[in-house]
């Protein structure tokens, strides 16, 4: 349910950004020629990368194969970090370009949502670092297969919601 | 350790196949990123995304598997999500003038 309301929640975001693309969008269009969209296309594979990840060391823990499952999301929370780190680069990118740039609806819309997004993002890498560590030791394997899927749900809602942010912010 | 399962190869195939499906979609859709103004181009990394959104879905999160309600709940999600993204972006006139 916690899933599905922030799925409700980041579909109101995606209607009012949809909303002030359609209204505003000259606007729009001028803010997204600011953006490098090579970090949103960087960004987006790590993440769908990391979410496979995650799907593979699930199965590799469901297998009673710990070990490998571990380096599964591990690789995961190296993507993941990797997002945050690109995500960092890009806000000082924009930061040094200074205010001007940064005035107006879309860029406050585009550090509002992607920053809500990153704080999950940075939720999900404590989660999935949780589900490494648990993978140690898969002794009571039903107790420990419900976090790692638990863990696993979260993070794919995490790229899902990205996939759709990606087309908002970077491609439409 | 529970080491009786064995490796399900076709679906470790399947997350590797999925995983390639979704990072080709998106170059695809950033490279038409650009054309976006076109109907044909903006119809296609729209409809790329609603594919991302749903191969996430189906094979990662393994939606499948959910009670039905569930299941039933986030088909209403994706249908609401790209039916309102595919009238404000490839028809935005009306939003124009309510606005």
């Amino acid at each position: 349910m916690f899933i599905f309301g922030d799925l409700v929640v980041f579909a109101l975001f995606f209607g009012i950004l949809g909303w002030n693309h359609a209204t505003q969008g000259e606007v729009f269009t001028a803010g997204q020629a600011h953006l490098n969209t090579g970090f949103g296309l960087v960004n987006t594979i790590a993440l769908i990368t990391s979410s496979a990840a995650v799907a593979y060391g699930l199965d590799l823990a469901r297998c009673g194969r710990g070990a490998a499952a571990r380096r599964a999301y591990l690789t995961a929370v190296a993507l993941g970090a990797g997002f945050v780190v690109v995500k960092a680069f890009e806000y000082g990118e924009h930061v040094q370009r200074g205010s001007r740039a940064l005035a107006g609806d879309f860029f406050m819309y585009y550090f509002v949502f992607t920053g809500i997004h990153l704080v999950h993002v940075l939720v999900g890498l404590i989660a999935l670092a949780i589900a490494a560590q648990r993978c140690r030791r898969l002794r009571s394997a039903g107790a420990d297969l419900g976090l790692l899927e638990g863990v696993g749900i979260y993070w794919h809602m995490v790229d899902l919601l990205w996939i759709v942010l990606f087309y908002l912010i970077y491609i439409v | 350790m529970t080491s009786h399962h064995h490796l399900d190869l076709p679906r470790h195939r399947r997350i590797i196949g999925v995983w390639a499906v979704l990072v080709t979609a998106t170059v695809v859709a950033w490279a038409e990123g650009g054309r976006a103004a076109a109907l044909p181009a903006a119809l296609t990394v729209l409809g790329l995304t609603a594919l991302k959104v749903s191969l996430v879905a189906h094979s990662y999160m393994e939606i499948s598997h959910s009670p039905t309600w569930l299941k039933a709940l986030f088909s209403v999600w994706v249908a609401v999500v790209f039916t309102a993204l595919g009238l404000l972006d490839l028809a935005p006139d009306w939003a124009t003038a309510i606005a």
